[in-house]
């Protein structure tokens, strides 16, 4: 199960906000306790944040943001497409 | 000339005479005569059939004119007759045709207007016209004259839902459609539609770049206007198909990563793998993200992925963890950096370890591929760990697929010196050989795929050798293990250059050679093992061989196959090749010392008793020497008690001392026979 599902908190989250997610979830009771716990767990220590953090978020969005194709330059006009008499020999 | 008799009766039977010909028209002249005087109703109805025969002939008449007339092409004189016969026959038929030649006569009328009109520039008019006959004669022809006025009115809209449902075959209908269909904004239809004309010309070139254009531009406004990155994608991979410029690359490129970023999001998994079997580059997000869809669907599959998922997840996963430029995004210091790679590793290896461990042999190949994948790669990770212009590193699985191999293979040729021995170096290029795809199917166990692939190799070099070998090699090993003697032989005999090269295989092949037992693996085991030998001798092979060789003559004696004698020919053989070899050692002493005692008891059944001493002298064992002594105190005894002369017995008494003597001068028994011989009231001679 994804942690950060379990107590809805963000990547960003400090430990004070997932102890108080975690006692929230606790108190919805969507999850069991265990997980709750586990879930806490798993978020508080720094090297098995990093795993998870790697597992259940991409990081394409800033570079995706920098890489936004512009238009290109000169822009062509319907206007030019001009009906063409080359095909008209065997109508 | 002979008068006509006038009485009502002649002319009655007159007209009888006439009907009975089928002349109606001169009967009917003579029943009306005849019927003034008689007036009989059989009279009148004789001339009402009359009337009915003429009209149906005047008809037929009338019908075989309006076809003279067809014939000829004059359809209203044509009418104009059918009328005249439909009058007096009232025929349905003849309504129709009627009916079908006044449509035709109007028709023709039509066209020379709308012939006119279209001549005349009056396109709508045309159009118009050309309409009326579509709709009257279900025409496709006057459909695409239609068409083509519209197109020619510049009616574009009307223009494309009279050409569309059509299938078109002249190329003026098929420009002016895919015209329409431009600008219509549909460019992708129309540059289909133009895709089915065969023209080179500058002009139709350049509007072809035009619509490619129009379209390119098209999605740019759609992508500011931030429309569903997914629909821009794919349609930006169908330009792809009518051109490959590099704004377009970048477009789809972009769409694409915000496709998959989305379904990432919805958590769409398989959605996003699916998407990448369209995707031959390996651009470093889209890299990440495959890898993590991978790890994602396979935590929520558990046992059920299919094999080719685990396969892809092995490769995706251990490329992109071993990329610089995808933990480097993570925040982590680079000294923690290994560690969370091989955390997030270890985690990807008991997803796989746990699908191979509930399927069946297949299934357990994944776990190879990976551990096999594993080591390469990080092997490559080392070595160019230093490299800072190398590029970055990847599996053999992943190289095959993104056609990296020759890449790689070049890094590790570059790089001898990094590696442990020759071994480790061909080995590792191997993998990135020419022949990759085959030893991987080795991996998978798919020896006759990777046999056959090796026909498809062009290049030589020297990891594909050793690749080709290493394949011809396990190839020939899965041969004998399957009791496929002939081409165990043939491939194993084949892949001897292999073990000069690496030092695996030749244990690999010999190393069962030592727990067999049974039939009929010994044999083919023997037999391969020879040829092989023939081919390479070493200590390792002539250790095998001469295990099996044991092992297998052991057999046949125990199952009746061969005599104590073969047994113990194939014994020695055996240890002339491995001296070491202790279980023919062992069983040779054993039979030695059997042959020896059956040439014994021989010599002593046939009494040919100076044989049997000389035996159990030559003897090293103690058994020959036992046996001849209890034979000798068996036989002082029975002679004891016998009934024989007793010159008799002094005589074999003294025989037996002297056999003893020879064998033996201090053996106890000599002291019993001398006993002996002294109550028979004499002495040793």
């Amino acid at each position: 199960m994804n942690p950060y599902k379990i107590l809805g908190v963000d990547r960003s989250a400090g430990k004070r906000e997932i102890v108080q997610a975690a006692a929230m979830a606790l108190r919805e009771r969507k999850f069991s306790g265990h997980e709750v716990a586990l879930a806490q767990k798993q978020l508080l220590d720094p090297a098995s944040k990093a795993v998870l953090d790697f597992l259940y978020f991409v990081e394409s969005n800033q570079r995706r943001a920098e890489t936004k194709p512009h238009q290109p330059g000169k822009r062509p006009d319907i206007a030019d497409l001009k009906r063409l008499i080359l095909f008209d020999a065997n109508p | 000339m002979k008068k006509k008799a006038q009485s009502p009766q002649a002319i009655l039977a007159r007209a009888e005479k006439m009907f009975a010909k089928e002349n109606f028209q001169a009967a009917k002249k003579e029943y009306e005569k005849a019927n003034r005087d008689l007036q009989q109703d059989k009279i009148i109805a004789k001339i009402q059939i009359c009337k009915k025969e003429i009209a149906g002939r005047n008809a037929k008449e009338l019908i075989k004119k309006a076809r003279k007339h067809l014939k000829k092409n004059k359809k209203a004189e044509a009418v104009t007759c059918f009328e005249k016969a439909y009058q007096i026959t009232g025929q349905k038929w003849l309504q129709e045709k009627i009916k079908e030649l006044r449509e035709e006569l109007h028709g023709r009328d039509s066209v020379n207007e709308a012939i006119m009109a279209e001549n005349k520039g009056d396109y709508p008019a045309a159009a118009e016209l050309y309409g009326q006959l579509e709709a009257s004669e279900k025409s496709q022809e006057m459909r695409c004259k239609k068409a083509h006025c519209l197109v020619m009115a510049e009616k574009w809209k009307e223009a494309v839902s009279s050409y569309e449902g059509i299938t078109l075959s002249v190329p003026r209908d098929i420009y002016d459609f895919g015209l329409a269909l431009a600008k219509q904004g549909r460019y992708h239809d129309c540059l289909q539609t133009w895709e089915g004309l065969d023209s080179g010309h500058p002009d139709f070139a350049a509007q072809k770049k035009l619509v490619i254009s129009l379209w390119i531009n098209n999605l740019h406004d759609r992508l500011q206007n931030d429309n569903d990155p997914a629909m821009l994608y794919e349609e930006a991979r169908q330009v792809l198909h009518f051109t490959d410029h590099p704004d377009l690359k970048r477009l789809m490129e972009y769409c694409r990563a915000g496709f998959v970023e989305r379904l990432w999001l919805e958590e769409r998994y398989e959605t996003i793998i699916e998407l990448f079997h369209n995707i031959t580059e390996t651009d470093i997000d889209l890299l990440e993200l495959r890898a993590k869809a991978g790890f994602r669907l396979m935590e929520e599959l558990g046992n059920n992925p299919s094999r080719r998922m685990v396969d892809d997840f092995t490769m995706y996963w251990l490329t992109a963890l071993h990329h610089p430029g995808i933990l480097e995004k993570y925040p982590v210091v680079r000294e923690e950096r290994d560690d969370l790679r091989q955390k997030l590793i270890k985690r990807a290896e008991k997803l796989v370890k746990k699908y191979a461990d509930s399927g069946g042999p297949e299934a357990k190949n994944a776990l190879n591929l990976w551990r096999t994948e594993r080591r390469v790669i990080e092997d490559l990770y080392e070595l160019s760990a230093d490299q800072r212009d190398g590029p970055p590193v990847c599996t053999p699985r992943f190289a095959v697929y993104f056609d990296q191999s020759a890449q790689m293979a070049e890094l590790i040729r570059a790089n001898r010196d990094f590696f442990r021995n020759t071994e480790h170096h061909i080995t590792t290029g191997s993998y990135f050989s020419s022949a990759a795809k085959g030893l991987l199917n080795v991996e998978n166990e798919k020896y006759e795929q990777a046999l056959n692939e090796l026909n498809e190799i062009t290049s030589r070099d020297e990891f594909t050798e050793f690749a080709v070998l290493r394949i011809q090699f396990e190839y020939g090993l899965h041969c004998l293990h399957s009791g496929n003697v002939k081409n165990a032989v043939k491939y194993l005999t084949l892949a001897t250059p292999l073990f000069d090269k690496a030092s695996g295989p030749e244990k690999k092949l010999t190393g069962n050679a030592f727990d067999i037992y049974e039939a009929p693996a010994l044999q083919h085991y023997e037999e391969v093992l020879k040829a092989v030998r023939k081919k390479r001798q070493s200590t390792e092979i002539n250790k095998a061989l001469s295990a099996i060789m044991a092992h297998n003559s052991i057999y046949l004696h125990n199952n009746n196959r061969i005599n104590i004698k073969t047994l113990n020919t194939t014994l020695k053989k055996a240890l002339a090749l491995d001296p070491d070899n202790e279980a023919a050692r062992i069983t040779l002493r054993d039979v030695d010392r059997n042959l020896e005692l059956i040439k014994l008891h021989q010599a002593i059944d046939k009494l040919k008793m100076n044989k049997a001493c000389r035996i159990v002298l030559d003897s090293e064992y103690e058994e020959p020497y036992n046996v001849f002594f209890n034979f000798i105190k068996h036989n002082i005894e029975a002679l004891s008690n016998s009934e024989m002369e007793k010159s008799e017995k002094i005589l074999i008494l003294n025989d037996m001392y002297g056999w003893c003597l020879t064998v033996d001068s201090y053996h106890p028994v000599l002291d019993d026979l001398s006993e002996e011989l002294n109550r028979l009231g004499t002495e040793r001679k």
